[in-house]
């Protein structure tokens, strides 16, 4: 039988070393795979609404939605499971500009807007309940 | 050579006269000198091949680790980075479609869909500033109109955040309130600008799309901050410190009157 070859030390920490960096590597990759992934769909998932919609941070929603400070979320990602949360924002933003349009006294605007909320009644089902709370909001009945 | 014996010409390997047959010392100290230099030139030829087996493995493992921290600095400037090159494909792609895209804003500013407009711009991330001085640039004329964009969505943002919580008392609401009426400063200042600016003057549409906002403007201090109907139709008029002052009084005479 060959006798086995003793390995240098130096060359056994560089082994160690080779094979920890691997994992990290492996790891780190992994995890930005992953994340990139994964804001893409927490973003366009109901889970990541829910909370705001129970916190009632409205403001969240239409920012993510309507107001869209930064990447508005594209209208082919709203999806059917997330299109009440959409249409909340939106309630949210129409009930406030449908204050403005009234302080100027667009008749047409006003009318466009109140068939908009309608809509979006529509479009909430389930959370259907959040409008009125968004009516009490801008102080409307 | 000569043979030491007989004088005949020999060979310098010849170990034996071939004239008189005695034995030629200096080439038998000759052939062992040359055996013994081969044999050193053998023993140094091992000596390097060992010593260069033995560096082959440490070399190849230097190598991976180099390649490896490699990776790791390739995968920081990727992760750092992305956001970036993504944002400059889009500004690139902005300019390719240009044509087509700027049919759709002069669309929205016709409509006075201020909102859209925004939204528009920012999903395909435009930015009205181009190279400095690059008087082709195709979104540039949209400068003035977005600056007083801009402006407004500033205080809408703000009301939108005030509003739902002016009752709980854990929200400071006179900070938003104050910052209101910056925002609403920063409105005019933009407006201001937009009505006179000789480098990016507004077309005759933007200008009409900008006077809209302005309008907006007045009714939403109106309809959600307390602002008269009288106050507000004057206070372009105002100075930054009386709008300041008029914004902040008429929110605690509606909180007051609340």
């Amino acid at each position: 039988m060959k006798p086995k070859k003793k390995r240098h030390p130096l060359l056994f920490i560089l082994d160690i070393v080779i094979a920890v960096l691997t994992v990290i590597l492996a790891i780190s990759i992994t995890g930005v795979i992953i994340s990139s992934r994964e804001s893409d769909a927490y973003r366009y998932s109901p889970n990541n609404y829910t909370y705001t919609v129970q916190s009632g941070d409205y403001r969240a929603l239409a920012q993510d939605f309507v107001l869209a400070a930064y990447r508005p979320i594209p209208e082919e990602k709203i999806t059917t499971e997330i299109r009440p949360y959409a249409a909340i924002a939106d309630y949210y933003v129409s009930s406030f500009y449908l204050g403005i349009y009234r302080a100027m006294g667009d008749g047409e605007r006003t009318q466009a807007t109140e068939e908009r909320l309608a809509q979006d009644r529509e479009d909430m089902a389930f959370y259907l309940p959040e409008a009125d709370k968004i009516d009490k909001i801008f102080d409307r009945e | 050579m000569k043979c030491p014996n007989c004088g005949a010409n020999i060979g310098i390997r010849d170990e034996f006269c071939a004239w008189c047959g005695k034995p030629n010392d200096r080439a038998s100290r000759h052939v062992q000198i040359l055996k013994k230099y081969r044999e050193k030139t053998d023993e140094t030829k091992a000596d390097i091949e060992t010593q260069t087996l033995k560096r082959v493995p440490l070399f190849i493992r230097l190598l991976v680790i180099a390649l490896l921290l490699a990776g790791f600095v390739i995968l920081i400037i990727v992760v750092e980075h992305s956001w970036d090159w993504e944002n400059q494909r889009e500004q690139e792609q902005a300019l390719r479609r240009a044509p087509e895209y700027t049919v759709v804003l002069d669309q929205y500013i016709r409509d006075r869909d201020h909102l859209a407009f925004r939204r528009f711009m920012n999903r395909h991330s435009i930015s009205v500033y181009g190279h400095y001085g690059d008087d082709s640039y195709p979104y540039r004329k949209y400068r003035g109109y977005e600056r007083v964009n801009d402006g407004f969505f500033l205080i809408v943002a703000d009301v939108l955040y005030l509003y739902p919580y002016r009752s709980d008392s854990y929200q400071d609401e006179d900070n938003y309130v104050t910052r209101i009426a910056d925002n609403v400063n920063s409105f005019y200042s933009a407006y201001e600008r937009g009505l006179s600016d000789e480098d990016d003057p507004l077309s005759p549409e933007a200008r009409a799309a900008a006077e809209d906002l302005e309008a907006q403007t007045r009714a939403l201090l109106v309809a959600y901050l307390g602002v008269s109907e009288q106050d507000a139709a004057g206070i372009r008029t105002l100075t930054e410190a009386q709008r300041k002052l008029l914004i902040e009084s008429a929110w605690s005479a509606r909180k007051g009157g609340a």
